[in-house]
């Protein structure tokens, strides 16, 4: 059985805010999603602050555990790591 | 659009030399690094394709193995191609291994080692690194294999979800005290972070954290707190 076709999401993350800016989604569009990387990296060239990365992956869903820094992070795994 | 054309491996190198150049202050024109930025940019674009192969690959073994599947994948960020070309200055750019990244979510080390050992079966790695019987001095634990797809390398990393949660903690704390955590170094959030690996990795073991790894813990926490407080959450 075949595994589903890897989706393209396109995130925008503000370092200096710690928050996503921007999520895009393209589907199963490769080239679209490779076209826009470039662009949106090209237009923050200069621009530490803005975080630009282009994820594949199932689902959004699994993307906000594998890049879930890029969201709200993870439920601590152990008691060492709670209230960090 | 980026044009369909093939690359030569001269081409790649001679774009990383330049962007290298550029970074160091030397004589390279702006029209030369624009040049050599849209070379680097098709390179990468070059592992999309196989990457999407090698998420495909694995998301199969993955399941295969009766795990749970949470697989992605990511293409290399521009700047962080451009910071590793100036760090390491003897590696050509058609040799960085990372351009193309999948990364597989386990449950434990028992599944990194069953899906590790499949992936292995199914081609053989050019690269390779156990971080978790190594460690990292930062604590980075996970295991890296490095995997042509097509004429592409293609770097898998197995980690377990706890080796995860700690991985992307550090991230995190980076972004909000505006540092560069992840890598090996001696800031009072980085010594924290590497007794807190090497006590998450006994728990992971099913041992025992003993006395003194838990004393250190609680006087770094303390050292390190002024930090934690800082920046945003």
């Amino acid at each position: 059985m075949s595994v589903p076709a890897v989706q393209h999401f396109l995130l925008v993350f503000d370092r200096r805010r710690g928050e996503l800016v921007d999520e895009l989604h393209f589907g199963h569009d490769s080239k679209r999603a490779l076209a826009a990387y470039s662009k949106a990296e090209a237009e923050h060239f200069d621009d530490p602050t803005m975080e630009i990365v282009l994820i594949g992956s199932d689902s959004i869903e699994t993307v906000k555990v594998t890049h879930a820094n890029y969201y709200g992070g993870l439920e601590a795994a152990s008691k060492y790591l709670s209230g960090i | 659009m980026l044009p369909d054309v093939p690359l030569t491996t001269s081409q790649v190198k001679k774009a990383g030399r330049t962007a290298r150049r550029f970074m160091r202050g030397e004589d390279v024109s702006e029209v030369e690094m624009n040049k050599a930025l849209e070379i680097i940019d098709r390179f990468r674009a070059a592992h999309q394709r196989p990457m999407v192969t090698a998420n495909n690959g694995l998301r199969s073994m993955v399941r295969s193995e009766g795990c749970k599947v949470e697989v992605s994948q990511r293409l290399k960020r521009l700047p962080t191609i451009l910071d590793k070309l100036k760090r390491e200055p003897h590696l050509a750019l058609p040799n960085m291994q990372d351009i193309g990244g999948v990364r597989a979510v386990l449950e434990s080390i028992d599944e990194v080692r069953r899906v590790e050992a499949r992936l292995k079966r199914n081609r053989a790695p050019v690269g390779y690194a156990d971080y978790i019987t190594t460690p990292r001095s930062s604590g980075y634990r996970g295991v890296h294999v490095i995997v042509m797809y097509g004429d592409r390398q293609i770097e898998v990393q197995l980690r377990t979800r706890v080796m995860h949660t700690w991985a992307i903690t550090v991230e995190k704390l980076s972004y909000r005290l505006n540092e560069n955590l992840k890598g090996d170094g001696k800031h009072a959030v980085q010594d924290l972070m590497a007794a807190i690996s090497r006590a998450v990795a006994l728990e992971e073991s099913g041992e025992v954290v003993h006395g003194d790894l838990h004393s250190e813990i609680t006087r770094l926490r303390e050292i390190a707190d002024p930090y934690l407080r800082g920046g945003h959450r």
